[in-house]
């Protein structure tokens, strides 16, 4: 059973300096540790996670990449834990799975881990053993990923049309 | 290009008109699309069974200041875009008659 | 209604839907009465009846309360829906209102089934459950919304002390007669309380973006349809309902007006709601 680190980061949102200072310190104990236990936060991924729940994370291995795997993702506005939607090349896409439209993309150096243990009042609840078995069902819209919004442009420019 | 390209509108999505872009949402991988005004000519006149060439000399070139060459080939490239995100499909085809989409 | 092999019951009201929940679990009646505590009583004539049989959690025997997969399904079968997870598999009819669902003995468990039934019962008539805090101030209510982290918790938290707090994570819309209206409910978020059992006139909602300065800038339509859109809570892959959403979205973000609100996290943004906000 893994050794949750020492502190919890609790509030997503706080003096941005402070946020700066919890995702670097986030980082750190990864780098360190190899794990980072976190306090979730909203309801983007109910029903597998509810507010309050306790997550550990840890620093991913070759192969743990799989989509429909849980990971935790360094967003501008903090840490996220979504669903994994696909990652190649060097940008991977998340979505939460109560959201409709997926993530925005960001680059692999922002995929800090991927959950390792899920504790809900004070209960170790099992993790999602098969991630294979979920890609039968899941594969028509997890693995087809797409970014929040595609902007499709093609500008000509118009004719000017002159009458006499 | 000697291949004639048809178009023909996905059934399992959702099209509508917001000002002046044309919004797609796609039930299967809950994608949401904005296509401007050239990808929603595009769209709107895939109706699975006029060639790309004729929807390109019939509704973009009067209105842009391109050759049809041009027009064609970026059109093309277009529509095999749209069609790699699912929200369209092309062929090599007329598609059957009474399937596209309104 | 009666059920004698489920005599224990107790009536939900959220969002001004009634659902009667039958169980032959005393225990689980009491857990759940104190999960929803604000929003349950009795009436006479629920909207709703759903009889819960508890499971016990035994994770290799029951296919599909496998206790282990965490996402969930929302399915039409035929006139009914489907809702499944590793702990609940539930099932229900519209047209006769009333539903089934086995799950496991666990109040987050019916708590996940209720709001995925109502994603899909306001779908069908034009409102929705957003990822968003509302508050009530001088009998209006205004919606934040926004990616995770960028403050729905804290600008809730930063409302003035006569404000109401419907929720601080889970928006609950309704469309009645041409007006959408935001009420309170008992789904908590980090702040582990239940909102206010109420409802107001829906007045604006509001993208949040962080910054040093409190400001209100518009939208425009695409834009305002794209923050609605992109919170709405969803689950379901039917593609009738999946336009339906879409339509809500857009019938939402034309009658009430969505702006970018964004804030230093202290009390003084809320000088900026008021009549004109």
């Amino acid at each position: 059973m893994p050794q949750p680190s020492q502190r919890l980061l609790t509030d997503a949102f706080d003096l941005p300096d402070d946020t700066r200072a919890r995702l670097a310190l986030a980082r750190e104990s990864l780098q360190r540790s190899g794990l980072l236990t976190f306090r979730a936060l909203g309801s983007s991924m109910l029903p597998a996670i509810a507010a309050g729940d306790v997550l550990t994370f840890r620093t991913a291995a070759p192969g743990d990449l799989v989509p429909g795997r849980i990971v935790l993702a360094q967003t501008d506005n903090g840490l996220v834990a979504h669903r994994l939607l696909s990652c190649g090349g060097s940008i991977f896409t998340t979505r939460g799975d109560s959201l409709r439209v997926a993530d925005a993309a960001l680059d692999m150096s922002r995929l800090l881990g991927v959950l390792a243990a899920h504790y809900r009042d004070g209960n170790a609840l099992p993790l999602d053993r098969d991630h294979h078995r979920l890609l039968p069902r899941a594969s028509r819209w997890l693995l087809r990923h797409s970014p929040q919004i595609h902007r499709i442009a093609r500008r000509w420019p118009r004719l000017t049309i002159l009458t006499a | 290009m000697s291949t004639a390209l048809y178009l023909l509108r996905s059934d399992n999505v959702a099209a509508r008109q917001i000002g002046e872009e044309l919004m797609i949402m796609s039930a299967r991988d809950s994608a949401l699309f904005s296509l401007n005004e050239t990808a929603a000519i595009l769209w709107n006149a895939a109706d699975g069974s006029t060639p790309l060439a004729e929807i390109v000399s019939r509704d973009i070139c009067p209105a842009f200041d391109i050759d049809a060459e041009t027009a064609l080939r970026d059109a093309t490239e277009l529509a095999h875009g749209l069609a790699e995100r699912g929200i369209l499909q092309v062929g090599n085809q007329p598609f059957d008659a009474g399937s596209a989409s309104t | 209604m009666t059920d004698n092999a489920r005599p224990h019951s107790l009536d939900v009201g959220i969002g001004g839907v009634h659902v009667r929940l039958r169980t032959d679990s005393p225990d689980f009646i009491t857990l759940m009465a104190d999960r929803f505590r604000g929003f349950v009583g009795h009436v006479d004539a629920p909207d709703h009846v759903f009889d819960v049989d508890i499971v016990p959690v035994t994770y290799a025997e029951d296919e599909s309360l496998d206790g282990i997969t965490t996402e969930v399904r929302v399915l039409r079968d035929g006139p009914k829906w489907r809702l499944l997870c590793g702990d609940f598999d539930a099932e229900w009819d519209p047209r006769t209102r009333h539903g089934h669902v086995r799950l496991h003995p666990s109040p987050y468990s019916l708590d996940s089934v209720l709001r995925i039934l109502h994603t899909v019962m306001l779908a069908e008539q034009g409102g929705m459950l957003m990822h968003a805090s509302s508050v009530v101030l001088d009998g209006k209510a205004y919606l934040f919304t926004g990616v995770s982290g960028a403050g729905k918790t804290t600008i809730s938290r930063l409302a003035p002390d006569h404000a109401h707090l419907l929720t601080d994570e889970m928006s609950f819309i309704r469309l009645e007669d041409g007006e959408y209206f935001a009420y309170g409910t008992p789904f908590a978020g980090e702040l582990a309380t239940p909102g206010a059992n109420m409802r107001a006139p829906l007045a604006g909602i509001f993208l949040l973006a962080q910054g040093p300065d409190n400001r209100i800038d518009p939208l425009n339509a695409g834009e305002g349809i794209r923050a609605v859109m992109a919170n709405i809570l969803y689950f379901a892959k039917d593609d009738a309902l999946t336009a339906k959403v879409f339509d809500n979205a857009i019938a939402l973000a034309a009658r009430v007006p969505v702006k970018r609100l964004t804030f230093f996290p202290d009390a003084r943004v809320w000088d900026l709601f008021g009549p004109t906000a």
